[in-house]
């Protein structure tokens, strides 16, 4: 799917980011916890990829429990953040259905569609709040 | 250890036309190939070698989308990077898998974080942030890691206790 | 390709191989398959296929305080496939594949013949990987991208007795004893003219026996390696010129006078 921001899906609608608890989870001496990696907001360096989501918005308007869909088949953590909190990011959000999830989504960055700056990913792991939280994982 | 083709230099192929005089340290007769024994590995890469295996044999999907193992290439950079890098006293990093292949080494450690974006070979970006002054540093590396030397060394125990002794 | 003219000139080098080599980004979707099409490129000149185990990535990285171990065998599933050498009929020339490698080797030792010159085994070498560029470009829409290039001498010296090395190397003297065997390796950063370091020259001297008939000789390596300056076909081209002339200047300059004249050193 070439990059593009769609205009259906408001500024309030969540964006829903996977997190895989065995791959996704670092240690952070610092902080003294246990908490997601920023290569968690990174996307795909295929020429028009983005970063993966799932779009809330899609499932709840045909019934499907959007906590349901994101922990099967296998458990995960997600965290979500909206729309419009990506864009004033600078970051593109539209929909990219596929067969194995027809609420697939992308967020691409606006100059480069495959690579996010450190303010972007900063940003989204500020934006973001659990949807399906990791027990003693901090977003940070 | 897996036995596999080994060769003194990059690409030379098996010659059967000598045989050297002392024991081979590099296979590089087939079929009397010999195991290698190798230099002796730093902390990091032990600790990491399961992990390693982990993320290149990571199932299609991994991360709930389309995530693939990292690559085999990638994979062996970061390792060689791990082993430039190594310094005694520092911990061993994180290790984190990207969903196209690609990998993320961190630290976070005496106030600083310390990512190192492994995009391929030859292909680094390389971020940290220390914590206490808010500075941030990106570089993008593909063959000499010099600049980086210096930020591990500011992991490590010693540069901790003079941290704390200021 | 052209010889320089200043460049030191043997009329009988004690070489016994030439490798030109370079590494690439693995072909994506590139499976065994394909591999007869690769060879269907070259099967005239090289009717004869071999198959050998995977050569591991090699990357020259500069920086740290360790030396870059050999990891070939720390991931304990390593990619599937195999290299594949393609041999002439008077199994004097080779070219060998992987879906992240291509090189070329000329050996004296198959079947003694003229050394066919530098010049002549690297346009060679410079056709074969436009042809190979030009096969990933049609059959997988991959453009080859180099990270990594080599070129290696390797020369076999025949000695009466392993002593002799004072002989020939003007960096080894073994003393008056006798010796069994000798090894000496050293390697030397290579900078460019803004004191970035993006090669390696390594030279290695070790003592062998020459089969069948187990004579004794030095085993003399040169290889030059690591990126060039760009990932394009000519970029990768220059970067063997200029480490065949490193090569030829690091071979006159560690071996001595005497080995020269027995040499026929020419300039």
């Amino acid at each position: 799917m070439a990059p593009y921001d769609e205009n259906q899906i408001d500024a309030d609608d969540l964006v829903i980011r996977r997190i895989n608890p065995q791959q996704h989870v670092v240690w952070d001496e610092n902080r003294g916890c246990r908490r997601i990696s920023s290569k968690v907001f990174s996307p795909s360096s295929g020429r028009n990829d983005g970063m993966s989501v799932d779009i809330e918005q899609l499932m709840l308007s045909v019934g499907v429990d959007p906590r349901h869909y994101v922990t099967t088949p296998v458990f995960m953590g997600s965290v979500a953040f909206s729309a419009g909190a990506a864009r004033a990011l600078g970051l593109l959000v539209g929909y990219d259905p596929i067969p194995k999830n027809p609420y697939h989504g992308e967020v691409w960055g606006g100059c480069r569609p495959n690579r996010f700056s450190r303010r972007q990913k900063k940003g989204l792991t500020e934006a973001s709040r659990w949807y399906v939280e990791l027990d003693g994982v901090d977003i940070v | 250890m897996r036995n596999r083709a080994q060769a003194t230099t990059a690409f030379q192929g098996g010659i059967r036309g000598y045989e050297p005089t002392v024991d081979p340290i590099s296979s590089i007769f087939p079929p009397q190939t010999r195991v290698r024994v190798g230099v002796p590995r730093s902390k990091w890469i032990i600790d990491l070698k399961d992990r390693f295996d982990e993320i290149t044999s990571l199932p299609r999907g991994w991360d709930g989308y389309d995530g693939r193992p990292v690559t085999f290439n990638t994979a062996q950079f970061a390792a060689n990077l791990i082993e430039r890098l190594f310094i005694a006293g520092v911990p061993t990093p994180n290790v984190v898998p990207g969903t196209d292949g690609t990998v993320q080494i961190e630290w976070h450690r005496n106030q600083y974080d310390i990512e190192l974006d492994v995009l391929g070979p030859y292909e680094i970006v390389a971020f940290r942030r220390d914590q206490r002054t808010g500075d941030e540093q990106e570089l993008e590396l593909q063959t000499d890691f010099t600049a980086l030397v210096g930020w591990i060394d500011g992991l490590s125990a010693e540069q901790q206790q003079e941290a704390r002794s200021m | 390709m052209q010889r320089p003219h200043d460049l030191p000139d043997f009329s009988n080098p004690p070489l016994d191989e030439v490798v030109l080599g370079v590494q690439f980004a693995p072909v994506p979707k590139y499976s065994s398959v394909a591999s007869r099409e690769v060879w269907g490129l070259f099967k005239n000149a090289f009717p004869i296929v071999e198959e050998h185990l995977l050569l591991s990535p090699q990357f020259e990285t500069f920086g740290g305080a360790n030396p870059l171990p050999d990891l070939s065998s720390f991931l304990e599933q390593p990619p599937v496939g195999t290299r594949l050498w393609f041999l002439s009929q008077d199994l004097n020339h080779l070219i060998q594949f992987q879906p992240d490698r291509f090189i070329t080797n000329w050996r004296r030792t198959a079947n003694p013949l003229p050394y066919p010159r530098f010049e002549t085994i690297a346009d060679s070498f410079e056709k074969n990987l436009l042809l190979l560029a030009e096969h990933f470009k049609a059959a997988f829409n991959y453009q080859v991208e180099i990270n990594q290039a080599e070129v290696t001498y390797i020369n076999l010296i025949p000695v009466g007795e392993f002593a002799e090395a004072g002989r020939w190397f003007s960096i080894c003297n073994s003393g008056s004893g006798d010796v069994e065997a000798i090894r000496n390796n050293f390697v030397q950063v290579v900078t460019d003219g803004g004191g970035k370091p993006y090669a390696r020259f390594v030279t290695e001297i070790e003592s062998v026996f020459l089969l069948p008939a187990r004579k004794k000789a030095f085993k003399m390596s040169l290889a030059f390696k690591g990126k060039p300056e760009a990932s394009d076909i000519p970029s990768a081209i220059e970067f063997l010129r200029d480490g065949r002339e490193r090569i030829v200047k690091q071979f006159c300059d560690i071996t001595t006078a005497e080995a020269h004249e027995s040499w026929g050193r020419r300039a």
